[in-house]
């Protein structure tokens, strides 16, 4: 496993600053956004409200990325917010975003159809260290839209090529209810890697339900998994990843193996507009990924 | 170094020949207020005087600027690029315009910004000495030094009733060609006279040189702990009881720089406007879900006194304060920025003796 080629992955890991060169370079200004194209739009849940949907891009010049880093969409007069991308890196020409109505942007945004036209500009913040975490096992667990930030990390490590540089991969995707999962289409192929096993899990029982039921953060103690020789990557709501990684920790795993990524207001994404920062570190350059070691050592001001 | 002693009506003449290729800022009174306004008619120019109310920042990062238009066949850069020049900034003021010029490049997280700096090579800047202290203001604790600073393109000394124009920059030396002024040696000599006329004005003048960026630089009011420790062991409340959110501090202060974008549709073309924001407003750090980082005024108030005195010393080691006294003298609860610091400062020590103790 160790011996296999890192290539692709330090390609991958390399790329943010890469892509960020490049946009400066095509427009010298990281303020100046770029026209991408909605070529398809995807309803991710199903609850009553129907609030997530799936948008797909096609950004007017390519737009490589790094698992972990996010972009930002203006939709014209309404304004801007920031996404993380939840597509897979190795795709360049277009970029996947899962998105809930929930402000000015997302409404507009859900209103729009395929053909429709929004701007972009990105990628910005850094990525998960992904040359670090190569050899060992990996948990993923995730809280409803949290699972959007992870997906780019998720497909690329399961390329044929990746797949067997890291060891056993635990996922537990957490929903509201049934209706409340994303990226459904997903899961078969996630499951059917080797030594992969994908659990689920509701907040209270339906019928017909065989997934498990209860909040992740209890559940994880009952997972087998060897907490000496794994990364744990979270996220979900601020709560879920306060109370999951406590739980992390509290089991034994070293803090600095357990990964998060965060969400902020962010207006410029590069350090400049004074929304983001957690004591003196600015979420959209120093992060949005941070380990629990580095949260530990921050004001707890997110 | 080049300099010109001149007459402070050539001088406002001279000014008013620049009126024609330069947008001009300088102090001016308007409804009885002396404040930093673009100016038509050079007469109405106070030099010398108080503190203008607002400071000069507004020329190189304005209240709305827009930034970027979206139009049907792509985007167009909307950023001003006319000539400006500011007129009488004092020590203080220029202080922080070189602190912002720091705050806006990439020493500060990586990133340079290019309207900003658009907008700084466009800019003239003419800097006067202090010669009047504002209620309220303690730049000398923050090591500004109020009779001189060569953080400017030219400065003004004032020798009896002539300037002396002290030129920094070559470069932005030629505006002062027309001036009916003559040459003199340097300011030097200047300044011995300076401190002979106004004796009273030379005593509590503060032996530490200018600003500097270094963050070893002996300001007093340095606040040097822990974020994490701050965090909890302040009792940030008692400061910020009387704050009523209203955000004048942060519009009146010459170094704060957050901001929004405000898009602003007419005729089929959406401007994107870059505004002014506000870290004391409850709406800054609110999440579209409705989660807050910082819920009340207290976490408010704490990370406006922390980015200037702890983030940014950290990130790009300054102290984005120069003691103006702005937000002191325009805050209608009284909240008071110097005694805060000072207060931390003390409660920072007495923690150390204790510790130390034990």
């Amino acid at each position: 496993m160790k011996g296999a080629s890192n290539d692709n992955l330090s390609k991958a890991a390399s790329r943010s600053l890469k892509a960020i060169e490049t946009h400066c370079q095509a427009y010298d200004n990281p303020y100046i956004p770029i026209r991408a194209e909605i070529l398809d739009v995807i309803q991710e849940t199903t609850s009553q409200t129907q609030d997530v949907k799936s948008f797909i891009l096609r950004p007017s010049c390519p737009l490589p990325f790094s698992p972990g880093q996010f972009v930002e969409v203006t939709v014209p007069g309404t304004g801007e917010a920031p996404f993380g991308f939840a597509s897979s890196p190795h795709i360049t020409d277009t970029i996947q975003l899962c998105i809930k109505r929930t402000g000015y942007v997302t409404d507009c945004l859900h209103r729009m159809r395929p053909g429709d036209e929004v701007w972009i500009r990105g990628p910005f913040g850094n990525s998960f260290p992904v040359d670090e975490m190569t050899g060992y096992d990996l948990f993923f667990a995730a809280g409803g839209l949290g699972l959007a930030p992870l997906r780019p990390l998720i497909d690329l490590i399961f390329l044929p090529e990746n797949r067997v540089k890291f060891g056993k991969i635990n996922m537990l995707l957490a929903a509201r209810t049934t209706k409340d999962f994303i990226f459904r289409y997903d899961y078969g192929r996630w499951a059917s890697n080797p030594d992969t096993e994908l659990r689920l899990t509701i907040d209270n029982p339906e019928p017909g339900w065989d997934g498990l039921v209860g909040f992740p953060h209890m559940l994880v103690r009952d997972i087998p998994f060897d907490i000496h020789n794994t990364y744990a990557i979270l996220c979900g709501p601020p709560v879920m990843i306060k109370a999951l990684s406590d739980a992390f920790s509290r089991m034994g795993m070293p803090k600095d193996r357990i990964l998060t990524t965060l969400e902020m207001r962010m207006t410029c994404g590069v350090g400049k507009c004074g929304k983001c920062n957690i004591g003196h570190t600015y979420v959209c350059v120093d992060g949005p990924v941070f380990s629990v070691a580095q949260l530990d050592k921050m004001p707890g001001e997110y | 170094m080049k300099a010109i002693e001149i007459t402070l009506s050539s001088f406002i003449e001279g000014i008013g020949l620049l009126l024609e290729n330069y947008s001009v800022l300088a102090p001016v009174r308007y409804d009885g207020i002396l404040d930093f306004r673009w100016i038509d008619d050079p007469l109405k120019i106070e030099l010398g005087g108080q503190l203008p109310y607002k400071s000069p920042k507004e020329a190189l990062f304005p209240r709305v600027e827009p930034i970027i238009r979206f139009e049907k066949d792509g985007i167009t850069d909307a950023c001003h690029e006319k000539p400006m020049i500011v007129v009488g900034v004092k020590p203080c003021d220029i202080a922080s315009i070189n602190m912002l010029d720091i705050i806006f490049s990439e020493k500060n997280n990586k990133f340079d910004d290019p309207f900003y700096k658009r907008r700084r090579k466009n800019l003239i800047t003419i800097g006067i000495e202090c010669t009047q202290k504002s209620r309220g203001c303690f730049c000398e604790e923050l090591g500004i030094d109020r009779s001189f600073s060569d953080g400017c393109d030219a400065f003004i000394s004032v020798n009896g009733d002539k300037l002396i124009i002290n030129i920094l920059n070559p470069e932005a030396g030629s505006v002062f060609s027309g001036f009916d002024g003559r040459p003199v040696e340097s300011m030097a000599s200047a300044s011995k006279e300076d401190d002979h006329i106004r004796p009273d004005f030379a005593e509590d003048r503060p032996s530490t040189p200018q600003y500097s960026t270094d963050p070893d630089h002996d300001a007093k009011l340095d606040i040097s702990a822990d974020e994490r420790d701050l965090f909890d062991s302040i009792p940030w409340n008692i400061y910020s009881e009387s704050c009523l959110g209203c955000g004048t501090c942060t519009y009146v202060c010459p170094t704060c720089h957050c901001f929004e974008f405000r898009d602003v549709e007419k005729d089929g073309v959406v401007t994107r406007n870059r505004c002014w924001d506000s870290c004391m407003y409850p709406k800054f750090t609110l999440h579209a879900s409705g989660h807050n980082p910082r819920p009340t005024q207290k976490e408010r108030f704490r990370q406006r006194v922390l980015h200037k005195y702890l983030y940014l010393k950290r990130n790009c080691s300054i102290i984005a304060c120069t003691g103006c006294g702005r937000c002191i003298r325009s805050c209608p609860g009284g909240v008071n920025i110097h005694r805060t610091v000072k207060d931390i400062i003390s409660r920072i020590e007495a923690q150390d003796r204790k510790g130390a103790v034990e």
